[in-house]
């Protein structure tokens, strides 16, 4: 390669958080298992990083019924965070899955104060690069998402966090919050280090014929491509308002979809739907915004991070 | 497994709602018999890629027999031959053939198939041929259907339809008994597979089930296809999604 062209390609490059990412598209968790499933396709060290399957302090079994239901664009999961506990993650997965990625993102749940301090306590001091503390998760009683809700349940939770956290802390939040930016500022405020947003929509499906909810748990979490326009939005109302990185999220599928993002104020974003949709689709991200900068003359992000 | 875009031969209907699609095989990779793929046509619409079973692999082609039951499959059904189709696989755990013969010299190995429970079959009696003396009982709503694909492979076969218009009527569990063969594998709708565990199990013959579940990624990674198991809750995409009947649990 010669030097003209070396310095026509775009330096995809990110820093969040002291740490920085070849590129900034992460597998979003709950989408790529604890990283191995993704290595029948592509190595998971092309990736910005990844983020884990959400731990709690014990393991979990998850939901019974119906976990999937497909809808117009969209897809609505109640998974119910099935994981093996933190314990087995540290001792068991984390040795196999260390060398994946230069950022590995734990991602934490739990559903009262003392389950999120010993289960973020326990993964934090071990090798990972980040914690991202899941106050969102829409499927299980109390395990996340009643965090998210309330400003003042959110602050309360990662200022009871923060201390235990020996890693960076990425705090990921719910569209579901009454005011996210309010929600947003507060936890920035408690110590947080960086935002994820969003997680799933609570939302609903019926079965017409049996007369029920199709999920057990009555409601469901969507994602997908039917929740980018609100992501989006989301996204730059939360990016303008705080002083911390954003890594935005919500129904990304194309280069073009993560440009957006950026543009929206994301420092980085995360994919989940569109990788289980075709396993191969994050490097093509990845490829898709290095053609778009380089057709557009866009030799690094920070140029066009946050100019909506 | 990989993910790429595969080529459509052949798209026919066999039977009323009833499709088998050949592809060409352009990667040729090893491929278990009861191992499935995950199939999206190129449209947006809907999202998810979906799980069929192979149905046979033959002079580097992929055979795929599926039922139309939803938007999915109604996209897969309307492919015709040179248009292509995203194909990731082969994926999961297939029938272990070395297990299912064991040690003894031509076991009696029973397939038991309900409706479009049939599709994993041909390959699996094409593998098992020579090595074990193999029988089949397909039960199906009506019209039978897929039957004369593997009469090649396998040594008897007795069929039951719900309406009576062929063979025994009534369920396919009427036209075998578990204790006049050494092992017996079953495809098909949840209530057939209990009824057949359960006929195993009285008889103590070993049982053998191929699981169908709604997945998403198809790869193990979203643990949206799991069920009960003896061993907790597995995921039939990446554990199955063939399993030890005795390891199933089915809810009540």
């Amino acid at each position: 390669m010669t030097k003209e062209s070396l310095a026509q390609v775009p330096d995809l490059s990110v820093d969040l958080c002291k740490i920085t990412l070849k590129n900034p598209v992460i597998a979003a968790s709950g989408t790529c298992g604890f990283g191995l499933e993704l290595m029948h396709f592509y190595h998971p060290s092309v990736l910005g990083g990844f983020s884990t399957k959400g731990l709690t302090l014990y393991p979990r079994p998850g939901n019974h019924g119906i976990r999937l239901h497909e809808t117009r664009a969209g897809l609505m999961n109640s998974i119910g965070l099935q994981n093996p506990g933190t314990e087995v993650f540290v001792k068991e997965i984390l040795p196999k899955i260390r060398g994946l990625t230069n950022c590995l993102i734990a991602n934490v749940g739990g559903s009262d104060f003392d389950d999120y301090i010993e289960a973020v306590e326990m993964v934090s001091a071990a090798d990972v690069d980040m914690i991202e503390l899941n106050i969102s998760c829409p499927n299980v009683k109390c395990g996340g998402m009643a965090f998210g809700i309330r400003t003042q349940d959110a602050a309360a939770i990662v200022k009871a966090v923060r201390p235990a956290c020996k890693k960076p802390l990425m705090v990921k939040l719910s569209p579901n919050a009454h005011d996210l930016v309010e929600v947003a500022l507060a936890v920035q405020d408690e110590g947080a280090d960086c935002l994820s947003l969003v997680n799933t929509f609570s939302a609903l499906a019926i079965d017409v014929y049996t007369r029920k909810p199709v999920f057990n748990n009555v409601t469901a979490g969507l994602s997908g491509p039917a929740i980018k326009p609100i992501a989006l939005r989301m996204t730059r109302d939360v990016a303008k308002a705080v002083q911390i990185p954003v890594v935005g999220m919500g129904g990304i599928e194309t280069g073009i979809d993560a440009i957006e993002f950026i543009m929206a104020g994301a420092t980085a974003v995360q994919v989940g739907t569109a990788g289980m949709v075709q396993p191969d689709i994050l490097p093509k991200i990845i490829d898709e915004m290095a053609q778009f900068m380089a057709s557009q003359g866009i030799s690094n992000l920070k140029e066009i991070q946050g100019i909506i | 497994m990989t993910t790429d875009l595969y080529t459509v031969i052949s798209n026919k209907q066999v039977a009323p709602s009833i499709f088998s699609m050949t592809v060409k095989d352009h990667l040729n990779l090893p491929v278990q018999p009861g191992q499935f793929h995950m199939l999206k046509t190129l449209a947006a619409e809907p999202l998810l890629p979906r799980p069929l079973s192979i149905n046979d692999v033959e002079n580097e082609t992929l055979t795929f027999l599926y039922e139309v039951k939803g938007d999915g499959t109604k996209n897969l059904a309307a492919l015709t031959t040179g248009q292509q189709l995203r194909i990731t696989g082969p994926l999961g755990q297939g029938f272990n053939i070395d297990g299912i013969v064991g040690n003894a010299r031509l076991p009696k190995v029973l397939l038991v198939a309900g409706g479009i429970g049939i599709a994993p079959f041909k390959y699996l009696a094409r593998s098992l041929a020579k090595k074990a003396t193999v029988s089949l009982a397909a039960g199906f709503r009506s019209n039978p259907y897929a039957i004369d694909d593997l009469k090649e492979f396998v040594d008897d076969i007795k069929i039951a339809t719900e309406d009576g218009s062929y063979g025994v009527e009534g369920r396919v569990t009427l036209v075998f008994n578990p204790v006049d063969f050494d092992v017996v594998i079953a495809c098909g709708p949840t209530p057939m597979m209990r009824a057949v565990k359960e006929m195993c199990k009285q008889a103590k013959v070993k049982c053998i089930l191929s699981m169908e579940a709604r997945m998403a990624c198809g790869i193990g990674a979203c643990l949206g296809c799991t069920i009960r198991t003896t061993k907790g809750m597995l995921r039939v995409c990446a554990d199955g999604p063939v399993f030890d009947a005795n390891e199933v649990i089915f809810n009540d």
